[in-house]
């Protein structure tokens, strides 16, 4: 008997295949966020390394939005619109073993992403986190949470295109408030306090934690919360069949 | 302990107002082959997906392999295949891959090869699955339905969208399966295929099974069917009642034909007499029988009968 957990591996590679074979799904799910990483870090050299260790430990939790929210949203709700969703639910691997199995493939996606901002950082002198343990947790610990969000969106979206569309403002606001380019001093405070209640804020937090700053305890609490949110929201919004018809 | 692989007591199942199955009752043996045949929004497909676990019973009872098909999903999935009525594949995989992946999350399977073959799609393994005609693709459907060797087989229309000459190979492969000692409960829209292949059929209407068995103990009481074709110049309204009934009137290649059922007397005798009464009349009257055909009730009789709500 199979289980659960070999499953998602075998549907995860699938996906991972999939995206490797389609030049397109290479560009949006790899390429581009790692392009505008790689943006991101070239205007803040002229403003000196510290600027610059900033923006690549930023863009390390940063990155959890791109595979595990905008692609897996987009991905989840083609793949349900085309019902393949449903002919895998009516095989042998379990409702956790095919969300878990895509959820899975977008984490290595992530994962793949922060080895390569990790190594950039290295490159240009920020050098290795410290506690790089912390670094992987929280990055898995985010990726479980953005693929949950994804998964709800995905509920409410009619289309794979609606569905990356809808995580736009999400993107937007969680860049601008969360600490990823711009710090939460520079934030007016109510703005701040809000920020910190964001998803990626606690993400942001702990990947620098992983590199020497201080660990607040606020920040797994935070982090917590939204999985439990975030698991409850994928409950209630998810859906197996399609919305059209 | 129940020999039945399918039991379904009471079942109903309600999308919002609208009841799609209203409390139906029926029993599948283990490996035999059961049909549920009715018009679109019948309550075939609800039925199908409460017992392949996709949605729990709203009330009533449903068992399968003795064990609820909702709550205990995890234990049956690795025994049963499933086929739907619309193919969800991923295109960008060829067949050979799909199948792979099928193998890949499946406990015993079959060999990429036998699943291929049983199919007829062997000379399309390197096919992407985008590239399929619509009936390719339902074959392949079909490979994966049974690349797990399962217990139980649902096949939800297995062969509508195929060519007609790949019907016969699909229903082959089905009785294969079946004297294999695989339960399948299918449905379809051609009677045909319900007919050769079923042990036992239910029509369904408007949620409701409205009636069961075989074919034989479906068409059985039914009546048999006498028809003409009306010579031009004849009075519609000069032909006999048979039976105590008048005729239905069809027209053909601008020809009335006159049809009757007849049903009343005893089974073997009603057809003799209400031959020898139109015999009797046609001379009387100086009609010629053209055409003149005596049959006993088919499946179709039955099944429009009930789906026209006779």
């Amino acid at each position: 008997m199979k289980t659960d957990l070999s499953h998602a591996y075998r549907l995860a590679r699938l996906d991972l295949a999939m995206i490797f074979r389609n030049r397109s799904a290479l560009t949006n799910a790899v390429l581009m966020p790692l392009a505008v990483c790689a943006f991101l870090v070239y205007t803040a050299k002229d403003s000196g390394p510290d600027q610059v260790a900033y923006i690549l430990t930023g863009q390390i939790a940063a990155l959890v939005v791109f595979a595990p929210l905008v692609n897996l949203a987009g991905f989840y709700t083609s793949r349900r619109e085309e019902l393949v969703l449903k002919r895998l639910l009516g095989g042998p691997a379990s409702a956790t073993a095919i969300l878990g199995g895509s959820a899975l493939g977008a984490t290595a996606v992530y994962l793949l992403q922060v080895v390569a901002v990790v190594a950039a950082a290295v490159a240009l002198g920020a050098g290795l986190p410290g506690n790089p343990l912390l670094v992987l947790a929280v990055v898995l610990g985010g990726a479980a949470v953005f693929a949950l969000l994804s998964m709800a969106i995905s509920g409410l979206s009619s289309s794979g295109e609606l569905a990356q569309l809808a995580t736009v403002p999400v993107m937007l606001i969680l860049f601008a408030l969360s600490p990823v380019i711009v710090p939460a001093g520079a934030l007016p405070e109510r703005l701040e306090q809000v920020a910190g209640y964001l998803p990626l804020t606690p993400v942001v937090d702990m990947v620098r934690a992983g590199y020497g700053d201080a660990l607040s305890w606020q920040s797994p609490l935070v982090l917590a919360v939204w999985a439990v949110a975030a698991a409850v929201l994928a409950r209630r919004f998810f859906r197996w069949d399609p919305r059209r018809g | 302990m129940s020999t039945q692989t399918i039991e379904v007591d009471g079942l109903r199942q309600r999308y919002g107002d609208f009841e799609a199955v209203r409390g139906i009752d029926f029993t599948v043996p283990s490996g035999g082959l059961f049909a549920l045949l009715g018009t679109n929004g019948a309550g075939k497909t609800t039925t199908m997906e409460v017992l392949e676990g996709f949605r729990p019973a709203a009330s009533g009872s449903v068992r399968l392999l003795g064990a609820d098909p909702y709550r205990d999903r995890k234990a049956l999935r690795p025994r049963v295949g499933i086929m739907l009525q619309e193919s969800g594949l991923i295109g960008d995989l060829t067949t050979a891959e799909t199948v792979d992946l099928w193998r890949d999350l499946s406990t015993d399977p079959i060999s990429r090869a036998e699943a291929l073959e049983l199919v007829d799609l062997g000379d399309k393994s390197a096919v992407q699955v985008r590239q399929l005609s619509g009936g390719q693709k339902r074959r392949l459907d079909l490979a994966l339905a049974v690349v797990g060797r399962p217990e139980v087989l649902f096949l939800d229309e297995p062969t509508t969208g195929m060519d007609p000459e790949a019907r016969p190979g699909t229903w082959k492969l089905i009785q294969d399966l079946v004297a294999g000692g695989t339960t399948v409960l299918l449905t379809t829209h051609y009677l045909e295929e319900a007919e050769r292949l079923a042990d036992r059929i239910a029509i369904m209407h408007r949620g409701e099974i409205r009636i069961t068995g075989s074919v034989p103990d479906v068409v059985a009481g039914h009546g048999d069917r006498l028809a003409f074709r009306v010579p031009a110049h004849t009075p519609i309204d000069m032909l006999p009642h048979l039976d105590g009934r008048a005729p239905e009137i069809t027209v053909a290649e601008g020809l009335p034909t006159a049809r009757w059922t007849v049903t009343g007397g005893d089974p073997d005798g009603r057809a003799h007499r209400s031959v020898a009464e139109l015999l009797t009349w046609a001379a009387g009257h100086n009609v010629t029988l053209d055409r003149l055909s005596v049959r006993p009730a088919s499946l179709e009789d039955v099944f429009l009968s009930i789906v026209e709500d006779k």
